[in-house]
């Protein structure tokens, strides 16, 4: 053959390729009437036929392989064909593509958000080297607890790293505008901005200088603070802001997208302190972030704070025993928790793909059933095993690029609904997108996917018998047992992999009521709260603000619809607390670092009334509690548990620092029960409370109980105390029902999420089990009318099939719950209140899957029930 | 394509359907087994395996010309017919076979 011809070949082979298999075909149907004309049976004259055809194009095929270029031809030609499949078996496509997609979106939908959250880097200079130094409260078992000054200077004397910077976040009350406002805030040592490598989008950053003590007051403002209240003006530079009643000089404006250490911080200042503070080693408020040196790992760096924190320890053994140094990557810091859900979901999502695709290869294998023919007529025709396992998988392949497309335009919306759905304050979601490595993600899983379920059809489809398949005229495959048994195989895996997502997420359905039940020891319906402060240049003194609130408290209480009103510091606690150690009367104080810290709040003489938090002892404060009376406390019952076990707390005496501190000593009025002060899921720790009367302070909650919705007592709230002082401010208003609510937030959105998962994982488990069954029944439409025939009950065919259905979940559910009850460990940190291997969540699993079966296998049984004999009988 | 191992028994296969489109004129390639199959009282049967790719390589050749037209029974088939260059093979190819037979006779007879 000539090259020209060739090389013309390459371009008409498409034709010539039809052209050839046309010229067979005539030959084979030629033949095959041939063999007819001389007497022989259809299935011997068939049989001949393609025997005689047999290897006719084989040799041809394999020529063909070896050419790269016709090697492509040949895959175009293949998914062309794959695509005219796909549209002949439209029903099967349409469910393989919908069940693919939903599994290919779900895997999509959670690595984007695990790229934004985890993968991509946070946005400051090499990332990768910064970190946050805690002190390590040994005595609390506190990792993240703040430090002193002292600490922090030796601190940054450490080698293995190049800089560190102390801030603290705070909330400000700006004003000078129309109203005063509270904007969250962070005081900071000068090199804050240099440490993470972002510098100012104009202005400049405060010096050196400018972080000692009274010094003209300088800041730099956010870039969606400098555009909200400033109007993005460029001439903002050098103008003066009044900052907790102080001018402070605006020096610079922070880039669109720098927040640090959250997105609340909306102001940057000097951290000016007075060398008191600088020599204070007990005073414990400073956070820490470092940036270690190039090349360092982070145990290394651990390990050099480690030692810097024993050597503290040893050396200022009063303030510093019991306390070592934590180092936690700033990028593990900011995810915090969402790490462990976040894996623990892609989990789920991955098992939502696999159940969907062993699905696919169910429905492929079932069709595998109609399509032998066709198989079997391109074996005839000369395609080798592995042309024809190469072309099924190429369909496959077409197929689950579909279902990838599909599922990335599911992931698009979902993902707009899971950023809606999803706790305001979960870090870095909101900067979740769609974006290059999402795209290439999805692509590999599609295609992985293609491979997973079309591997097994394809060999086994492949796998032709040509006179089996051409004689039982297209029964042949799926009818076969062991066909038949594969798939049941394969409808029991997917069953076992849907019981594990449903136990996951039962434990969590579980761990959320627990936690719903749990009663806080406290009010929560109609309970407004309000952060109400007085203006300081007006209130200086304590006595000043214990009597701006008491006056604010009356007013309150004066309003209809009001039942309660009082004040506390703090109602909620947060991660560090106001607390400290001390010393109990009559007990000697124990070692630095056994001793124990109580937490300290302030309230107002009613607060536990209008909390209605149950008195277990003594008494609770009243109006008698004043500056002049005798100083006392109330504390919880962990605290008198823990220190007067087996005896009546109450008159006993305790007092702050150690037994020698100037501190006064407190008188225990009374015990109150324990509340959950620190989210639902952790005890109650050691408390104390005082009056304010004897211990004002200026930033209290008012707390209000309303008769009925407590939104609707907020503006005569704000009018009574505007009525007294005209320039109070203002902020955090909330319910504490919402309180409650946001502290589970997170818990409730992982739930909410793996129930969705393990929900689809039903739905497809349900599919699965209706095509295997439906497909026996159809396949035993014979046997099914002979026995009608022979009399049998319709309750009797009915526990046929639905035992079937039910066998194939038994058998799955087994498997499942062992594989969930090894696997459900790794959600232990996840659950509370109900161990991983909770028989009850297992049983209405199991029960639900059962439920699932009996629906799938409600259409095939009607089927079955309504067969007709005669029907079935000559459906041979 | 590569080369058949034997090429005298390729130059048999085409000798039959050059001899047989010789003289039946146009056929397809059915007709043309049927023929081999019918003259040789069945002794020769032609595999279709290497009769398509002889017929396309003679086509290619120049040798025949490939043309579709309507099969007795109305079905679309390929029909091929002798070209000039076709017979002058088929005249040497008839030359050789009566040689190589020739030869091998002489061989047998020889006692």
């Amino acid at each position: 053959m000539s090259w020209s011809h060739r090389f013309c070949n390459l371009f008409r082979r498409r034709k010539v390729d039809a052209e050839a298999q046309e010229e067979l075909q005539f030959h084979f149907v030629a033949r095959l009437e041939e063999n007819l004309a001389q007497g022989m049976s259809p299935e011997d004259a068939r049989r001949a036929a393609a025997r005689q055809l047999g290897g006719a194009l084989q040799a041809g095929e394999k020529a063909r392989d070896a050419d790269l270029l016709l090697w492509l031809d040949t895959l175009a030609g293949d998914i062309r064909y794959g695509f005219r499949n796909l549209l002949a078996y439209r029903g099967i496509t349409a469910i393989a593509v919908l069940s693919l997609a939903l599994g290919i979106g779900a895997n999509t939908a959670i690595f984007s958000a695990i790229r934004a959250v985890l993968l991509r880097p946070l946005p400051y200079r090499d990332p990768g080297r910064l970190a946050m130094l805690w002190l390590d409260n040994r005595r609390l078992g506190l990792h993240n607890d703040l430090t002193s000054y002292p600490n922090y200077l030796d601190w940054k004397n450490s080698r293995v790293f190049e800089d560190m910077a102390a801030f603290v976040p705070t909330d400000v009350i700006l004003t000078g505008f129309e109203e005063p406002a509270r904007v969250a805030a962070v005081l900071a040592d000068w090199n804050l901005l240099p440490v993470l490598g972002v510098s100012p989008a104009l202005g400049r950053n405060f010096t050196a200088a400018e972080t000692e003590p009274n010094r003209n007051r300088v800041v730099i403002l956010s870039h969606g603070l400098w555009q909200r209240q400033f109007g993005a003006d460029r001439h903002v530079l050098g103008k003066s802001v009044e900052i907790n009643g102080t001018p402070s000089q605006i020096v610079g404006v922070m880039p669109a997208g720098f927040a640090f250490p959250d997105k609340d911080a909306q102001m940057w200042m000097p951290l000016a302190l007075s060398p008191r503070a600088r020599a204070n080693r007990n005073g414990f408020f400073l956070s820490v972030i470092g940036r270690w040196n190039p090349g360092v790992t982070r145990e290394r760096a651990r390990a050099e704070m480690s030692a810097i924190g024993a050597r503290l320890e040893t050396q200022f053994p009063d303030s510093n025993k019991g306390y070592g140094v934590w180092v936690v990557p700033l990028l593990e810091q900011v995810v915090g928790t969402m790490r462990q859900a976040l894996y623990v979901l892609l989990g789920a999502v991955a098992f939502v793909l696999l159940i969907a695709c062993v699905n696919v290869a169910n429905l492929f294998l079932g069709r595998g059933a109609a399509r032998s023919r066709e198989i079997a007529v391109r074996a005839a025709l000369g395609a080798g095993r592995r042309r024809l396992v190469r072309q099924l998988l190429t369909e496959s392949a077409v197929l689950s690029l579909l279902a990838g497309g599909l599922g990335l335009a599911m992931a698009y919306g979902g993902l707009r609904g899971l950023v809606l759905l999803a706790p305001k304050d979960l870090p870095r979601l909101d900067e979740i997108s769609i974006d290059g490595a999402v795209l290439s993600f999805t692509l590999g899983v599609s295609l992985l996917a293609g491979i997973l379920f079309g591997i097994l059809p394809a060999f086994r489809i492949s796998r032709v018998d040509l006179n089996e398949s051409l004689r039982e005229g297209g029964r042949g495959m799926a009818g076969g047992r062991r066909a038949r048994l594969l798939r049941s195989a394969l409808t029991v895996a997917e069953v076992a992999f849907s019981m594990i997502l449903l136990t996951g997420a039962g434990l969590m359905m579980r761990s959320l009521l627990n936690l719903r039940a749990i009663h806080p020891g406290f009010r929560t319906e109609n309970m407004l709260t309000w952060r109400i402060s007085p203006p300081r240049t007006k209130y200086r003194t304590g006595p000043e603000i214990a009597a701006f609130y008491s006056a604010l408290l009356e007013r309150i209480r004066a309003l209809p619809n009001v039942r309660g009103a009082s004040a506390t510091t703090d109602i909620f606690l947060s991660e560090t607390p106001n607390s400290g150690s001390f010393s109990v009367e009559g007990h000697p104080d124990p070692p630095p670092e056994q001793q124990i810290e109580a937490t300290t709040d302030r309230i107002s003489p009613e607060y536990f009334r209008t909390m209605e938090v149950r008195l277990v002892a003594g008494r609770f404060f009243d109006q008698h509690d004043s500056a002049e009376t005798t100083p006392v406390a109330i504390v919880n019952e962990t605290m008198a548990r823990r220190f007067w076990p087996g005896e009546d707390a109450v008159g006993k005496r305790f007092k702050f620092g150690d037994a020698a501190s100037p501190d006064p000593w407190l008188t225990v009025a009374g015990i109150a029960a324990d509340m959950r002060r620190q989210g639902m899921d952790k005890p109650a720790r050691c408390e104390t409370f005082q009056p304010m009367a004897q211990r004002p302070a200026s930033g209290m909650t008012v707390v209000v109980r309303t008769a009925s919705d407590p939104a609707r007592a907020a503006g005569p709230v704000r009018d009574a105390a505007r009525a007294l002082e005209p320039h109070a401010v203002f902020f955090a208003r909330s319910t504490i029902a919402e309180q409650i609510g946001d502290s589970l937030s997170q818990r409730r959105f992982e739930t909410l999420l793996l129930g969705l998962f393990s929900l689809l994982a039903l739905v497809l488990a349900a599919v699965g089990i209706y095509g295997v069954v439906y497909q026996s029944v159809a396949q035993r439409t014979n046997e099914i009318g002979i026995r009608v025939a022979l009399g049998a009950q319709k309750a009797s065919l009915l526990r046929m099939v639905a035992g079937e259905a039910l066998t194939l979940v038994g058998l799955g559910a087994i498997a499942g719950s062992l594989a969930a009850f090894a696997i459900s460990r790794t959600l232990s940190s996840f659950l509370y209140a109900v161990t991983a291997a909770d028989p009850l969540t297992y049983a209405a699993m199991i029960a639900l899957l059962a439920v699932a079966a009996a629906f799938a296998s409600l259409i095939p049984a009607r089927r079955a029930t309504s067969v007709d004999p005669v029907h079935a009988l000559r459906y041979q | 394509m590569p080369n058949h191992h034997n090429d005298r028994l390729q130059g048999t296969l085409d000798l039959l359907v050059l001899k047989t489109l010789a003289c039946r004129g146009s056929m397809h390639g059915y007709g043309i087994t049927l023929h081999i199959e019918r003259i040789s009282e069945d002794i020769l049967r032609l595999e279709e395996g290497s009769l398509y790719p002889a017929l396309h390589r003679m086509s290619q050749a120049g040798w025949l010309r490939a043309e579709w037209g309507a099969s007795e029974k109305n079905r679309r088939a390929r029909y091929y017919t002798l070209t000039a260059a076709g017979r002058r093979q088929l005249a040497q190819e008839e030359k050789s076979w009566a040689q190589l037979t020739g030869a091998v006779n002489r061989v047998l007879r020889f006692t």
